[in-house]
């Protein structure tokens, strides 16, 4: 299929996206809570372009899907900074609290943009939260992390798409591990608890 | 990856992982906006990759017409060296062409063969001979035998005449070829001539001298292989026009027989030059052949 893919096949390109893209688009929405499907689809359509026009660089020393999905989180990164830096530009419309409407006389009360209180469940937090702490890890650590929790990839597909030794991943995904708790322990003093889930 | 010491970190992520796996729902599906977005990427690339294939033989095709005016050009010098060289090979076999032919067409035979063989206008006229022998050998003054090489030079030859045309034939068999120019006699030719008369017991005066005639032949010595040019008068031993030998030249006097050059018995006066080098004095006198 690779090889089909190499030459330009449409059909082979089709079979490649069938057969990636839903589990891709799995590990991306797991890469962060605020992630909806429309920004996972955004983010798969920059990833499987990124393949098609990198598909000559790969080279064959890990699993194609891990490729994928190294991408993938690459590009999902890429969004997230995106996306803070539209939060920080506003990204919303400024709605005047004074202005009253012309028909009814009233004043705006416009809704809030955090999320409904219903939806905000304590594991949602929680979940922000993990997210945070993962942010704040170095980029070997995420990396690392979230191959093995949100790409389900085992020690040796780790291993292979960072050209590690299976060995080296274990000791440096329970490091990395160790790191991500001391991170949650400090936002505990502050926060709810996120162990009590 | 449950090591205790990471065991709650392990479960949280887990239990994340799970979490949103769930509120992801079903699997995620390709657009078909998105699929078309890609296959349109992807035959994008297929044309980017075929074209450097596809732009060489389109390249050679739009330089084909250089290629053949180059390849052209090319040849026509290769073909100009080639028959530059084979015509610079070329005269060695016309020149032993020649020499076959020498026999049929001997005008056109080279220097050193013209030296020897008569050209053919000169040989198919009536050629006037009369036989000289220099002065010193005439009169047994230097035996001929006793001579070197380079004093057997014209020691005794053979004038023969053929309107403006002249040869001398040496003893050798060497040919000397010239022509005939009439000129005022110089005092020099004048008191030589005067004292020829004398010598012959004529009483010869100065300034009764006819008309004299000069010459210039050239040629190749045949012993010593060098080329002569030998540059002479003839003389006349009296004033008597009718002794001039080369009467016929002059064109007031063009009634008088050219054969009276057989009737000569002036001298021949001159200078041989031998190798473009060596002089000798020449002074010959008619004698019988």
């Amino acid at each position: 299929l690779l090889a089909r893919c190499r030459k330009g096949d449409a059909t082979a390109w089709d079979g490649f996206f069938d057969l990636h893209y839903a589990a891709t688009g799995r590990f991306v929405f797991q890469l962060h809570p605020d992630f909806t499907r429309e920004d996972v689809e955004e983010i798969c359509q920059e990833t499987f372009l990124s393949v098609i026009k990198n598909i000559e660089s790969f080279r064959g020393t890990s699993q194609l899907r891990t490729w994928v999905f190294q991408i993938a989180a690459n590009k999902a990164r890429d969004f997230r900074q995106r996306l803070r830096a539209a939060k920080r530009g506003g990204g919303h419309e400024t709605v005047s609290l004074q202005a009253s409407n012309p028909e009814t006389g009233l004043t705006t009360d416009p809704p809030s943009a955090a999320p409904a209180p219903d939806a905000a469940l304590i594991t949602e937090e929680h979940m922000v939260m993990v997210r945070q702490a993962l942010d704040q890890l170095g980029d070997p650590c995420r990396e690392i992390i979230e191959l093995r929790y949100f790409a389900d990839l085992s020690y040796e597909e780790i291993a292979q798409a960072l050209h590690l030794n299976p060995k080296t991943v274990s000791s440096r995904l329970s490091k990395c591990l160790d790191q991500l708790e001391a991170i949650l322990r400090g936002a505990v003093l502050q926060e709810k608890s996120p162990f009590s889930v | 990856m449950t090591n205790e010491p990471n065991k709650n970190v392990d479960e949280l992520l887990k239990a994340y992982a799970q979490k949103r796996r769930q509120q992801a729902g079903q699997p995620l599906e390709m657009h078909p906006a998105t699929r078309k977005i890609l296959q349109d990427e992807v035959a994008m690339l297929r044309e980017k990759s075929a074209r450097p294939s596809a732009t060489k033989p389109k390249l050679l095709f739009g330089l084909w017409p250089r290629i053949a005016l180059g390849s052209s050009l090319a040849l026509l010098v290769v073909a100009s060296v080639v028959l530059l060289q084979f015509r610079g090979r070329q005269p060695e076999p016309i020149q032993v062409a020649k020499h076959i032919d020498a026999p049929a067409a001997p005008a056109a035979a080279p220097a050193l063969e013209k030296a020897e063989e008569p050209p053919a206008q000169f040989a198919a006229a009536p050629v006037l001979r009369r036989q000289f022998a220099r002065a010193d050998v005439a009169d047994q003054a230097r035996p001929e035998a006793e001579l070197n090489e380079f004093q057997n030079i014209l020691a005794s030859f053979r004038l023969e005449q053929n309107g403006h045309q002249i040869r001398i034939v040496d003893a050798d068999g060497s040919i000397y070829e010239g022509e005939i120019q009439t000129t005022a006699p110089t005092i020099l030719a004048k008191r030589l001539a005067a004292r020829a008369a004398a010598s012959v017991g004529e009483i010869g005066r100065e300034g009764e001298v006819g008309t004299v005639y000069s010459f210039r032949v050239t040629g190749t010595n045949r012993r010593l292989n060098q080329v002569v040019v030998f540059e002479g008068q003839l003389i006349p031993a009296t004033r008597d026009p009718r002794e001039s030998p080369l009467l016929s030249l002059d064109a007031t006097k063009s009634s008088v027989p050219i054969n009276e050059i057989q009737g000569f018995s002036g001298r021949i006066q001159g200078r041989a030059t031998i190798g473009g080098t060596d002089e000798l004095e020449i002074d010959a006198v008619p004698v019988a052949p």
